[in-house]
């Protein structure tokens, strides 16, 4: 009888010990900072998406990344809009941005439009450092966070049902 | 790590993803739909159901729904069904650039149960309505119920007050009767001196020696009256010259009324057609006007203004305009569907061209051809060109055979005419430059009878009456041609019409006649007038003529007996004494 947890019990799982684990998980909240980051409306986001998910980096990671700096992205729209109409406005770029925005399917990335614009080079500018910072975050705190989690009632409830399906599916 | 355990639960995910969003493609579709329009226009957007092939990029929708953005518990438009084809290389562009629309069973304006108000602000408030005044000023050159009545002033008229022959033969009689009033005073003054004269003679004894001084003072009295007889005999006689003299002055004075009288005959036309045209057609015409401005008001008002209507949506940041095209043009958009204009119900179809959401990046002006089937068939020609500052629309309007009741044109009490049921055939062309307003209205009024019904006696009444109905049994048809000026809210109009002209010729002969006549009376008048005063001078003069002389000359047998009684040796008294 396998009493290992299932597939969604893994994903909580945080393998503070392997090293490529920390990297899927940084890489999953770098992947889902760009997401929250942009807004919904840009064909952008569903790039973003299916890049998490072609990728290696964790779905669960991406996700609370993502919520997070949703909220993060509206507190910042000020500046981010600010930078967006810098760029866009600038006169050197803007037969790059026409160019651009002549070609099939970027219209619907909204890149003209300054929030989008803002926010796409702040996720661009925090990819690394979010992936870096998270990396080492999950090298540091991974154990603990493991601890926790395992020991908590979800995580407890959840492995009881698992190990309870596996058992009745045995038998 | 392995495919089986990493990568391929991973895009199994993906795929049931995708499929997900497949299922629910229709429902997204039309979410992202109506929050596209909703973000481009402003205007809460409801669609019942969406189809759409991505093969030939077309889109089916049912039961649509655009609040007005101005009203929001009413439709800016309602259409049962909508097919739309788009242009897919423009749409992998952003842009959604309709080849061709249809736009069915639409209805404008119907009230909605829900606010169509959008929660979210637009970039801008809308703008006030600028139409404040539905009320259509007109100017006229004359008020139309004065200038009938001004007729009666304007026609021939003398009292006999006013001749000079009346005057001159008042003056005449008053003269003569004086003056035959005086000489029958000295007729009786003569007259009581003889009997005096007769009452002191038999006073007298027969000597007159013994009373020679009265004697001497009777016969000085009767030398004396027979001298005052003599004189009134002679200026009798002599009175006769100065009759003829007045007499002639009479004449004279009748010569010149008849002058006068001739000279205040009006030989020009009393009656203006303009203004019988405006008598007869001011308030008909200002209706008429007035309605067809509505149609134009209403449908300005029912087409959104993009500038101040199809407002974006307030959402995250500005976008930057790279490129001169606007989000949705509609090459060809085919409509139909029902309207309802001045309480009654039409169907219309039709199509329109070059409709966009910014006219200024698109840079034509949209086209507009429809054809409404109500009692007749409406057919409207529109260009609407908002790409100026301030939006330029002509239209032209084709209303032909449109059935009128009969009604009463011109004014109750001076002329009031009833118009048989008949067709009306309207054509308006009309530009608008702002709400600067400038074109022109005809209004063919064929199939038709007109009958005067009340006209004014002043103006010849029954008679005149039947006369015009005669010649208005062979006109068939008016034609007013209406100028319009002004402000759409306050317009002018100036209008002309052979309709007037008919009957000013009418009531113009009518009134000369009328005039003639009254000449001729009151030279007849005037004749009489003159003819009675000599016959009167003429007897009057003979009988105190006569009178008088009579008095006088009964006295001369008198005289004459007084001298009788006078002794013949009279001359030899003053010897004697």
């Amino acid at each position: 009888m396998n009493l290992e947890p299932g597939w969604l019990t893994r994903r909580f799982r945080f393998s503070a010990g392997e090293r490529h684990s920390n990297g899927r998980l940084a890489l999953g909240c770098a992947i889902g900072m760009a997401i929250g980051l942009v807004p919904k409306d840009s064909l952008i986001v569903p790039v973003l998406i299916v890049l998490l998910f072609c990728s290696m980096a964790d779905l669960w990671c991406g996700l609370a990344s993502s919520i997070l700096f949703t909220g993060i992205g509206y507190l910042l729209d000020g500046l981010t809009q600010k930078l967006g109409a810098l760029v866009l406005t600038s006169e050197k770029l803007e037969s790059a941005w026409v160019y651009l925005y002549e070609l099939p399917l970027l219209p619907w990335t909204r890149f003209n439009n300054t929030a989008v614009m803002g926010n796409l080079i702040l996720a661009c500018l925090l990819c690394y450092p979010v992936y870096r910072f998270s990396a080492l975050f999950f090298n540091a705190y991974g154990p603990y966070f493991h601890r926790a989690i395992t020991k908590s009632f979800i995580y407890r409830w959840l492995i009881s049902r698992e190990t309870t399906s596996t058992v009745e599916g045995v038998q | 790590m392995s495919w089986r355990k990493t990568i391929l639960p991973r895009l199994s995910l993906l795929v049931l993803l995708f499929l997900l969003i497949w299922v629910g493609s229709r429902l997204l579709l039309k979410h992202a739909l109506i929050h596209s329009i909703q973000s481009m226009t402003g205007a809460k957007v409801d669609i019942d159901t969406l189809d759409f092939s991505l093969g030939s990029g077309k889109i089916f929708l049912y039961q649509v729904e655009m609040a007005n953005p101005r009203d929001p518990m009413s439709n800016l438009l309602q259409a049962k069904a909508a097919s739309i084809q788009l242009n897919p290389q423009r749409l992998l562009h952003r842009e959604f650039v309709v080849e061709e629309a249809t736009l069915s069973q639409i209805q404008f304006g119907t009230p909605r149960t829900e606010s169509g108000r959008l929660i979210v602000e637009s970039v801008r408030q809308h703008p006030e309505p600028s139409y404040l005044v539905d009320v259509l000023h007109q100017r006229f050159n004359n008020a139309p119920q004065s200038w009938i009545a001004d007729a009666s002033k304007r026609l021939p008229k003398l009292i006999d007050d006013e001749l000079q022959s009346s005057m001159i033969a008042q003056e005449i009689r008053r003269k003569w009767s004086t003056y035959f009033q005086q000489l029958r005073d000295e007729a009786k003054r003569i007259q009581s001196a003889v009997r005096e004269s007769e009452v002191s003679s038999s006073e007298m004894t027969n000597n007159p020696l013994r009373d020679i001084e009265k004697y001497q003072r009777f016969l000085n009295e009767i030398v004396e009256l027979r001298q005052d007889i003599e004189i009134a005999r002679s200026q009798l006689h002599s009175l006769k010259t100065q009759f003829e003299i007045d007499q002639q002055t009479l004449a004279q004075a009748k010569i010149r009324d008849q002058e006068i009288i001739a000279a205040r005959f009006i030989d020009e036309p009393l009656f203006d057609h303009d203004q019988i045209t405006e008598l007869l057609l001011t308030d008909q015409t200002t209706e008429r006007i007035q309605e067809l401005l509505s149609w134009i008001r209403w449908f300005r008002e029912t087409l959104p203004n993009p500038e101040s209507d199809f407002l974006p949506i307030r959402g995250r940041g500005h976008d930057v305009q790279f490129r001169h095209h606007p989000n949705i043009v509609f090459h060809k958009l085919k409509l139909s569907g029902q309207g309802r204009l001045a309480s009654t119900n039409f169907d219309f179809y039709g199509e329109a061209y070059d409709v966009s959401t910014n006219p200024k990046r698109y840079g034509r002006p949209a086209r507009i051809q429809l054809r409404g089937n109500a009692e007749t068939e409406i057919v409207l020609d529109a260009i609407l060109d908002r790409r100026g500052i301030e939006p330029i629309d002509q239209f032209h309007i084709r209303i032909p055979g449109l059935g009128i009741d009969e009604c009463e044109i011109g004014d109750p009490e001076h002329l009031r005419v009833t118009v048989a049921p008949s067709r009306l055939t309207v054509i308006m062309d009309l530009k608008l430059t702002g709400n600067q307003l400038t074109g022109q209205v005809s209004f063919n009024q064929h199939d038709l009878a007109l009958t005067i019904d009340q006209l004014d006696e002043i103006v010849g009444g029954i008679e005149t009456r039947d006369a015009i109905n005669q010649q208005l049994d062979q006109l068939k048809e008016i034609l007013v041609e209406v100028e319009l000026n002004g402000d759409l809210d306050r317009p002018t109009m100036r209008f002309q019409s052979d309709l007037g002209q008919l009957f000013a010729q009418s009531l113009n002969d009518s009134l000369q006649k009328i005039a003639q006549q009254r000449i001729e009376r009151q030279t007849e008048r005037l004749n009489q007038l003159v003819a009675e005063e000599m016959s009167y001078l003429n007897r009057e003069f003979s009988v105190n003529v006569n009178e008088i002389l009579a008095m006088l000359n009964t006295e001369v047998p008198i005289i004459g007996q007084l001298e009788g009684q006078i002794p013949k040796e009279l001359e030899l008294w003053p010897k004697i004494r």
